[in-house]
């Protein structure tokens, strides 16, 4: 399929901007796929998985001169960096559950014998949601299916490949790496078949309204995808591994032809006076038009109004994941320093008198340091200004390390390893960010796209390799921190582990974005913006 | 076979070398590209034959330990099954719907 692809691109991006840079990243893409596929443990499926990430979020930006491409690649990657909750758990609780035997291949041995299971039911239930979560997050399922039509702004054979072949089935492929653990009770079984209904009652109403053939595509992908998760649930293995392949092939096709397709739809419309039309085939003749024709008029509309507005699923997702955590963060920036510090100290000073007390113990010295990451991830993730952004991610996590020297001091080596990743690209990014070309516009502009990838494609580029060492992306030593800093922090309180693993993701979603707007858009607006300054 | 696993690790990573450092202008990042992809394709071919040749095994490989402390251990480690074997498949159908590769293997 990549072959196809490349021969493909050869043509379709002829004298594109973006040539070597497209070839690049989808080399990338199948780095990360290999990786995912031949991965033996659930760390190492996180590693793919993360390059898939940053490539899919690459491609979608692909025509970053246009804002709209932009903003989708910031919504892919938010859901994609959510979602990743559920697998960063997923790996630290299979380290804690199944110790040495986390990997695939021992997974199905350990829940052979069905009279004692390797974890208590609460456990397993927690890791199915987790599982769960990336599942629907990576293959676009209920609640997360808005995204996928919005990521089909980058090239098509990027597309084709990611969202129509590969890249949309990966979800599936983690819930049958994984099966063993949610298939060892009923109501997870149910969960899943329930999650892939929705998604295809949803999808499919929402195919119908689509405007373009490849958010049709897409949506026709999702609903496949709907259908596995369900074959899953009922425990048809191999039905699913032959659908897997079928839709891959058609939808990779299909998008790869749409282009012409569209190209072949605009000729016969232009020839509309000339026998040149489409023949309906005969068995459509028989069909009625629609089923929705057959449907009283009141819920036809209520239908359609729900199918445009693809079940409000992304303002659902919104309303319940993002704006709770915008709204804390953004009320705390709007504090003054001296308030904020004072609600910084009301909230670290009792903790040292607990133990002063002798009502807790001294790892209870932690949770200010947890306080401070917390509030500086929300803080991340509701501020404009770049070097605010990038300081308060980089405080975020340097209080992680420190809140688990704290909990345990003999891991010091391990929580180094952490800092030797982020420490650096923290100081990198600083450094670039302070030599951003006009600085003194940013402050009165900061939603403004500033193209450093067109000014100082090289400053970009250090740019973006410091994002992804401060958001742990697998090309630092931060990335096997963040699992070893979750990993020491649960042995003492593991919710600790939790609030770690949220900070790092919206870590990540805040400094993607802070990367996208200084070196993404055009030149231009970057002289409008100088010009109304002067103005 | 654990060569071959190895191999399909490291071909994209090669083709992002080749393409950053020798990728001048579009035929070179092209052609370039079709070899990459046709070798990875080979590769994965191979593989699966081997995998196929030895019963249809599910097959594990640990390469290295990336690093160890204490109880903490993470291996790199590589494991093909039915399962991965069905991706690869869909890795693999290019290959041989691009006629383009037949003349030029068995030239």
């Amino acid at each position: 399929m990549f072959s196809v692809i490349v021969r493909y691109c050869r043509h379709y991006l002829h004298r594109e901007y973006g040539y070597k840079r497209f070839f690049i990243t989808i080399f990338g893409f199948a780095l990360g796929l290999n990786i995912v596929v031949l991965s033996g443990s659930i760390d190492m499926l996180f590693a793919g998985w993360e390059i898939i990430g940053v490539s899919s979020f690459l491609l979608i930006a692909f025509y970053r001169h246009r804002v709209q491409p932009v903003r989708n690649a910031l919504r892919a990657y938010t859901v994609y960096r959510f979602c990743d909750i559920g697998l960063l758990l997923g790996a630290w609780m299979s380290h804690l559950l199944f110790h040495e035997s986390d990997h695939f291949s021992q997974l199905a041995v350990l829940f052979k014998d069905n009279s004692t299971s390797p974890a208590s039911l609460a456990a397993l239930w927690l890791m199915s949601v987790l599982i769960f979560t990336a599942a629907c997050g990576k293959s676009a399922q209920f609640p997360f299916c808005f995204w996928l039509p919005r990521a089909m702004e980058g090239p098509t054979p990027s597309s084709a490949i990611f969202y129509g072949a590969l890249s949309v089935h990966l979800g599936v492929f983690l819930l049958l790496r994984t099966t063993p653990i949610w298939s060892y009770h009923l109501v997870t079984q149910a969960s899943l078949f329930s999650i892939g209904l929705l998604t295809v009652v949803i999808a499919s109403m929402a195919e119908k309204t689509q405007s373009n053939i490849k958010g049709q595509v897409a949506y026709a992908s999702i609903t496949q995808v709907g259908l596995m998760f369900m074959e899953l649930a009922l425990g048809l293995e191999n039905l699913v591994l032959l659908h897997f392949l079928g839709n891959a092939f058609l939808r990779c096709y299909q998008l790869l032809v749409s282009p012409s397709i569209v190209a072949h739809m605009l000729r016969i419309e232009g020839a509309i006076d000339t026998d040149n039309s489409l023949a309906l085939p005969a068995m459509r003749k028989r069909l009625p038009v629609s089923i929705r024709d057959t449907l009283p008029g009141v819920l036809q509309n209520t239908l359609y109004v729900f199918a445009l507005q693809e079940g409000n699923l992304e303002l659902i997702v919104r309303a319940v994941f993002w704006s709770p955590l915008k709204r804390f963060g953004a009320g705390f920036n709007a504090l003054t320093t001296r308030y904020r510090l004072s609600l910084v100290m009301l909230l670290i000073l009792p903790w040292p008198l607990l133990v002063q007390l002798g009502w807790a113990s001294s790892a209870i010295y932690a949770i200010p340091a947890v306080v401070i990451m917390v509030l500086a991830s929300l803080s991340a993730f509701s501020q404009k200004q770049f070097l605010w952004t990038w300081h308060a991610v980089a405080l975020s996590s340097l209080s992680a390390a420190f809140a688990v020297w704290l909990l345990q001091p003999g891991v010091l080596v391990d929580v180094l390893l952490f800092l030797s990743g982020i420490v650096p690209s923290w100081l990198i990014g600083y450094w670039l960010l302070l030599r951003l070309p006009n600085p003194e516009n940013y402050r009165d502009a900061p939603f403004a796209y500033r193209a450093l990838a067109e000014i100082r494609p090289v400053r970009a580029f250090g740019l973006l390799v410091s994002f992804l060492g401060l958001a742990g992306f697998p090309i630092t030593p931060a990335f096997i921190g963040e699992d070893l800093l979750l990993y020491h922090a649960s042995h003492q309180f593991a919710w600790i582990a939790g609030l770690i693993a949220v900070s790092f993701v919206l870590n990540g979603i805040a400094i993607a974005r802070v990367y996208l707007r200084v070196c993404m858009g055009k030149p231009l607006e970057i002289s409008g913006i100088r010009s109304q300054a002067i103005g | 076979m654990n060569a071959l696993l190895i191999s399909c690790q490291l071909l994209p990573l090669v083709g992002i070398l080749l393409i950053t450092l020798f990728g001048s202008d579009e035929h070179k990042i092209a052609r370039l590209s079709f070899w990459v992809t046709h070798a990875m394709g080979l590769a994965i071919a191979c593989l699966l034959g081997i995998w196929a040749w030895q019963g249809f095994p599910a097959y594990e490989f640990e390469w290295f330990t990336l690093y160890e402390h204490g109880n903490y251990r993470l291996p790199v480690l590589f494991y093909l099954d039915k399962i991965g074997a069905t991706l690869f498949i869909c890795d693999l159908g290019g290959v041989f719907r691009d006629s383009a590769l037949l003349p030029t293997l068995f030239a």
